[in-house]
Order: structure tokens, then sequence, then C-alpha cells
């Protein structure tokens, strides 16, 4: 036994010392490692603390030259801190302002460099340099971000759609149009984000684009409610008769969105009384009740009773018309069923506990 | 007399040694598996991998499963958070379990979920439901509200109301990263003999959490949940190595399974440990039913951050609860631990519960024991106590040191020299006082757990339910 515990002993203690020297000495280099990083970080903060004030002057209405000289000074050496910081106040800026910092970049030599990064091998330096020039709205570089829009890193998508965005030239919308269907879901919402930002600007590019491809129609349709494009009422309301339901649902949807005028009213009544798709159904009573016009609370009420999802949103539609969509709500709540148990939630989520009849009350 | 007494405990020593011997060197053997396979992994996936899950119609389409219970002040930014991940098909099924406050309201008022027919196929059982609501909002979000049940039965409610392929499992209180799911079900569009993925499992206390999204990493403040740390990236490396032989096991904070195969399994089961091997082991065994083989990965770039107990009670609650839920767990299985149809890797699962879950805290604590019995009498013999610190000790400290060097290879490590200090230091000191701590806790439980005491629904944790209330909403809507 005792011969068995010196055999055990001689083998581990080596061993557990070679183990532990080892481990101890690789947190070793880590802690080099990063202790170098922060040392770097330190430096530059300390850099940029120094520059700050003179990007600061850049952005008063009449800076003198020699702030951009005296910042010229740092560009040789610590080009990529002072383009940082030119880009950095460009977010809180507008007009004149980020004007001045763009030819204060440019005349660094700052905004080629950046145009030369958006092929550099390193994504995240194609991602930033994309991300300063819309920054600073570098409208030279609009054909280079567009083709930014197609690399293979999503970062770089992302950055190249903020930049076009923030840039706002109306030239790019087909672009950004025609990369939504190919996209993932929070490259989506960046692309409708940025061509939101483009506004009503945009209205004109995305009608010519669905005379290009009628096939991208029902994404113009969803475009158009979201910007509440009112000009594009009139081709709305033709195309709520298309054969193919998901733009007809795009459609509904976007005229609810901008808001229904007097025909749009009537086109609604007649998509949630006759179209043969549910969800168009539902997309009309959602658009009636965002309408909130009372006389339409009946025709609301009629369809509690159809496919859930265009009784889910007759009755919230209901729920916008006031005393007359609870009139409508209490008629069904008296009933058993599902449409009797959607009218008596909406009942009890307007909080009208008064309203609800007294079988049901709480 | 006194001879025989020194040869027992000599050969009782001996076996100690060799237990901790073999558990830190297998430990130490998966730190440098999971070396090799985290350096694989990074070189291995890359921007295009990723943009093509995105992107490609044949990724399947996820239902995420996130039991909620008492959460009303959390559950409106907590489902925001979930929704706002970037996938490109899947749905939220959030099961209310028997909440007693508001957490139902408050997402249907914020969600405007509406109540909608309860018509889809119930195959797993589970407590009555009282309510299934849809968003017009968010298409992607369904309310499944039910009376308590713990977190089994509420993941097969949730289960039960998933419309999609693979159902994600996750709680409430978890935070993900916006790609996690995308990482995450990378093995099942490269190899369609994926059954089921697990992800990397991270404490968030210490970090700065923004929608939902934790923004900046951290260390935690408290020395509790700084020794949890270490225990979980120690947790992390098993997984990564043990996903390199064939046999993860899916932590039970993150997993994604295949749908059909959990309701043939027959959905999850009360009283869990630490992970779903027990589940994992079931999916063993209907893929050889059906003669198919069974993969499973665990993705360490799938992060999955979630909240450690700060509070001594609630801690030995946690770990007294998991002990129960591992012996329960065991017992109720034992004619399948030693099933050949569960194959290798079922008996490896059950094999490892065994081992480390079941019996591992009495191994230690019967050591501890036995060392101050022979300070005691005076038979001790220093050799065998020298011997034994280092291999529980020191060795013991190598293994967690080497974890902690290895979370600078995962997707998010701990960014400052002084956390990268710390966690050194505590994965030295986690070994004396802490792990004697919650072996204690564990002995507790195997007491609990022979003295038949009663327990709740083991799963809950430390965040235990309160009684179930009255069915608010059912009175509020009758039918």
């Amino acid at each position: 036994m005792n011969h068995s515990v010196d055999q055990l002993q001689r083998i581990l203690i080596p061993f557990l010392g070679g183990a532990s020297t080892v481990v101890l000495l690789l947190l070793a280099m880590l802690v080099v490692g990063k202790g170098m990083a922060k040392l770097g970080s330190s430096r530059r903060a300390r850099l940029e603390k120094q520059c700050q004030p003179l990007v600061d002057a850049l952005l008063l209405p009449n800076p003198s030259i020699r702030t951009a000289e005296q910042l010229a000074c740092y560009v040789p050496k610590h080009g990529e801190v002072v383009g940082q910081l030119l880009v950095a106040p460009a977010s809180r800026v507008a007009g004149p302002a980020i004007d001045r910092l763009r030819h204060t970049a440019r005349a660094f030599g700052t905004i080629e460099e950046w145009i030369r990064t958006l092929s550099d091998r390193r994504w995240w330096r194609r991602a930033d340099a994309a991300r300063s020039l819309g920054q600073l709205k570098v409208a030279s570089a609009v054909d280079l971000l567009v083709a930014a829009l197609d690399d293979h890193d999503e970062e770089v998508r992302a950055a190249a759609v903020d930049a076009l965005g923030n840039i706002g030239e109306p030239r790019t919308v087909p672009a950004l149009v025609s990369r939504l269907p190919r996209q993932s879901r929070h490259q989506r919402v960046r692309i409708v984000e940025a061509l939101r930002r483009f506004g009503r600007a945009a209205v004109p590019s995305l009608m010519a684009y669905e005379q290009l491809h009628p096939e991208d129609r029902a994404i113009v349709a969803e475009l158009f409610g979201t910007i509440a494009a009112t000009e594009a009422i009139d081709d709305l309301l033709r195309w709520t008769t298309d054969e193919r339901p998901a733009v007809r649902i795009a459609t509904m949807h976007a005229l609810g969105s901008i808001g229904l005028d007097q025909r749009g009213y009537y086109y609604a009544l007649r998509a949630l009384s006759s179209d043969p798709d549910a969800e168009m159904r539902a997309m009309a009573a959602r658009a009636l009740g965002r309408g909130a016009r009372c006389e339409a609370a009946p025709y609301l009420a009629r369809h509690l009773k159809d496919d859930w999802i265009v009784a889910a949103h007759a009755a919230m539609g209901l729920r916008e018309m006031g005393r007359a969509g609870a009139d409508a709500l209490r008629v069904q709540a008296t009933d058993g069923g599902t449409h009797g148990d959607l009218a008596r939630q909406i009942l009890a989520e307007t909080d009208d506990e008064a309203a609800m009849p007294d079988a049901v009350a709480v | 007399m006194r001879a025989q007494v020194v040869w027992v405990l000599q050969v009782f020593d001996l076996g100690l040694l060799a237990y901790f011997i073999a558990i830190n060197s297998l430990h130490l053997l998966f730190s440098i598996v999971a070396y090799l396979e985290l350096r694989r992994h990074r070189r291995k996936r890359t921007s295009h991998e990723h943009g093509a899950v995105m992107r490609s119609p044949a990724t399947p389409a996820i239902s995420l499963i996130v039991r909620a219970h008492n959460l009303e002040s959390t559950i409106h930014e907590k489902l925001k958070s979930f929704l706002d991940l970037n996938f490109p098909q899947f749905e939220v099924v959030v099961v209310n379990d028997g909440s007693t406050d508001r957490t139902a309201h408050v997402a249907i008022k914020a969600f405007d979920l509406i109540r909608a027919p309860m018509d889809n196929p119930q195959p797993l059982g589970h407590r009555p439901v009282l309510g299934i609501y849809r968003s017009l909002i968010n298409r992607d979000l369904v309310l499944v509200d039910k009376e308590h049940g713990g977190r089994a039965d509420a993941i097969n409610a949730g289960i039960n109301a998933a419309r999609h392929p693979l159902v994600c499992v996750i709680d409430a209180d978890s935070l993900l990263e916006d790609e996690t799911l995308a990482r995450a079900v990378l093995p099942f569009v490269e190899d369609p003999r994926t059954v089921a993925a697990g992800g990397m499992v991270r404490i968030a206390n210490g970090c700065r959490a923004a929608h939902g999204r934790v923004v900046e990493v951290s260390l935690p403040k408290s020395r509790l949940a700084m020794f949890q740390v270490v225990e979980r990236l120690r947790a992390s490396v098993t997984n990564v190595a043990e996903s390199v032989f064939q046999v993860p096991t899916i932590p039970n904070a993150f997993g994604i399974f295949r749908r059909d195969l959990i309701i043939e399994a027959g959905g999850f089961r009360a009283g869990s440990a630490d992970d779903d091997s027990e589940i994992v082991a079931r999916l063993h065994e209907v893929c050889r039913e059906r003669g198919q083989p069974c993969r499973i990965v665990f993705q360490p770039d799938a992060i999955c951050w979630t909240y450690a107990p700060e509070t001594v009670q609630a801690l030995a609650n946690l770990r007294r609860d998991r002990q129960l839920g591992t012996l329960q767990m065991l017992v109720g299985g034992t004619g399948l631990m030693f099933n050949a149809r569960r194959g290798v890797a079922g008996l490896f699962a059950w094999s490892r519960s065994l081992i480390v879950g079941g019996v591992g805290p009495l191994v230690e604590f019967t050591a501890y024991v036995l060392t101050v019995a022979a300070v005691a009498l005076g038979l001790l013999d220093w050799r065998f106590a020298e011997m034994l610190f280092l291999v529980a000790v020191i060795y013991g400290s190598i293994v967690s040191l080497a974890a902690v060097l290895l979370q600078e290879l995962s997707p998010r490590p701990y960014p400052r020299v002084m956390d990268l200090l710390r966690l050194a230091a505590y994965s030295l000191l986690a070994n004396i006082g802490y792990r004697q701590l919650t072996m204690w806790w564990r002995v507790r439980g195997f007491v609990d757990f022979l003295s038949f005491t009663s327990r709740p629904p083991a799963g809950d944790g430390w965040n235990r339910p309160r009684p179930p209330a009255p069915a608010v909403l059912r009175a509020r809507y009758p039918g």
C-alpha cells in the first residue's frame, strides 16, 4: 500500500507542477496581451482628448483656418483617429456643420481612405468605412455603397443600408427595394427604416420601380404604407383588385396605415364583405377599425363570427369606435362561442366593466 | 485492531484518490479537447455560413418556448427582445405558468393579444390551459395561459402550442444575442440527422443589459455569483468536449429540439437536473426505435445569458432542488439506465448523471468525513492528506483555471485584465470553501430524497413559485 502511495506521489507531483506552470504561463501571456491592448486604448483616448477641441471648433459657424491646420498635423500618424472624431458629431449636427466636417475629411484625404477601405479584406473595416461615408453624407460614394449592399458580410451590408439612408439619394431607392426580399429579418427592417428616412422623396422612385418590377408590387405597397404615401393612394386602390392575394393584403394593410378616404372606405367595406381570402378581410377590418367611422361598426360586428384573424381585427376595430363599437360588442358578448369570448375580452380590456352584461361580469 | 482500521482507512483513501484523479483528469482532457474544438469552430464559422442560414429557404423555422412566472415588471421588455431576434422565421410561445401577478395581463395589453380558439392537437399532457392568445401586432407571438405546473409542464404546454418543426426552450429571464438562434440552428441546416442542439450558457450577473441584450460583458460584484461564473465556465468546457465525442448534454437554460421527436419521447418530465440529459437519453431511444441516426450538437457560439442567484439561501435551495431532481430522475429511470436500446450515448448520459450528479457529492462528503475522523482518532496518514489536497484542491484549481483561459476563445470573453485576474483568483478559491459548501447542499438534497421530504417541483430553483392563484383571466372572460 505504502509503495503504491509513493509511486503515485512520484508521478503526481511533477505532473501537477508541470500542468500548473503551463496554465500560469498561459494566464500571464493573456494578461500581458490584454494589458498591451489597454495601453493602446489609453493612448488613443489621450489623443482623442487632444483633438476633440479642434473638431468641436470646426463645428462652429466660422471656424478658423488654423484649427484645420492644427488638426491636419495629426493626420499623417493618426488619420484613423481623426477620421473617427470627424464622424462622431455627424449624428447630432446637420446642414452646414456636416458640410464642413465633410470638406475637412476630404481635405485630409480621409474620405478617399474610407473609399479605399470599402474593399478591405477585414469586414469590420469595410463596415466602419461605409458607416463613416454615410454619416458625412458623401454622395460621391453612393455607387460603391450600393455595391456594398451585396457584400458577403451582414454587418457590411447593414452599414451600407444605413449609409444610403443617411445620404438620402433618391436614385438608390430601386437598389434598396430590390434587395428587400433576399435579406434577413434585421436587414429588411434596416432597409425599410432607410427608405422611411427618404420619406416622400422615395415615392416617385418606388412607383417607377413597380412599373419595371410588377412582381414586387406587394413590397412596394408595404413601403407606401410605411412612409404614409398619400400620393400613392390611387395606385393602391387599383391594386386592391390584384389577382395575387399577397398584393391585395399588402395593399389593404398600406391603405389602413395611410388612412382611408371616402373611396378607400368603400373599397375596404367591399373587401371585408366579399374577398375570399381571410387575411384580406382581416386587413380590411383593420383599416376600417383604424378609420374609426362609427357607421362601419355593424359591418365589423358581423365579422366577429368570421375566421379568427378577421374576427380579432374586427373586434380590435370595434374597440377603436367608442360607444358604437362597445354597443356592437355588448350584443355579441352575451353569446357563447369564440365570438362571444372575443367580445367579452375586448370589453374587459377597454376597462368597460360597466358595459359588460351582468351574466359575465367578474 | 488498530492496524485493521488503518488498513481500511487506507483502502478508502486510495479509492477517493482514484475518484478525484479520474474526475479531474477527465476534465483536463476535456479542456484540451475543448481548446481544439473551439479553435476549429472559430475557423469554420464564417459570415458566409451565417448569411446562408439567414437567407436559405431550407432554414427550419423555430418556436421559441419561454416559460414566464411572475414577471409582471419585465415581461413586456423580455418579449420584445425575443421578438427582435435576428432569424428568418420564428414564433415566440410564451407560457404563463400560473403567475400570481399580472404577467399575462401586461402581455395581453402590450401586444394586443386576442383570445384564440384552442384547436391545435395536444399530444403532450400538462396542467389545464386557461386560454391561448395570439397577437395582432406581431403574428409571431402566442401566449399560453395555464395553471401552475413547473418548468417541464410549462414547456410541454408550449410544445403543444408550437407550430414550427424546431422548438427552442428557454426561461423568460434569459437573455439571447441577436444571432443566437441563427447560430444554434446551423447544425440542423448542415445535417438533417440533427435532433437537438445546445448553446453556451453564460452568467449575466454584472453585465450591462439593455432592451433584453447584454451590451457590456463584465463580472459580477457578488462573490457567490463569481464562483458560479467559474462553475459555469467549467460546465461549458465539458459541454464542448462532450459534443466532440457525440454525447453532448443540452444545458436546460437553452436548447433547440426537433418537435416531433420530443413529442414522440413523451415531452419533458418534471424533476430536471442541471441539464436536459434525461430528455437527451430519451431522444436517443426514440431515434434507435425509428432506426435513424441521432445527432446532438453543442454550438459554443450560440450564447444564452442567465442570472445566477446571489444569496446563500437561494443558491442552497437551487442546489438542493436540483440534486433532488437528479436523484428522482435517476431512480425513476433505473430500468432505463442500462437499457441497451438507449445505446452508448444514452448509457453515457445516464452514467454521467449517476456518477457526477448522483453519487459525486456523497463520495466527496465521505472523503472529508474520513479525513476528520482520522484526525480525531490520531490515525491520519499525512501523506494521504497531502495527496488528497493535491488531487482535490490543486488539480481541481488547475482544471478551473484552464476553463477560465478557454473562455477567451468564446465569442464574448470578459474584456478587462482585472476580469481575467479575478476569474483566475476565484478559480483557485472555488476549490476551497465554495466547492465544499455546494457539496453540503447537495448532500442535504440527498437526505431530503431519502427522507421523502415533500418539496415543490424541481426545476423552479431559486425563483421558486408561490402557490397558484385563482385563474383571474378565466374569471374575466368566462366561456
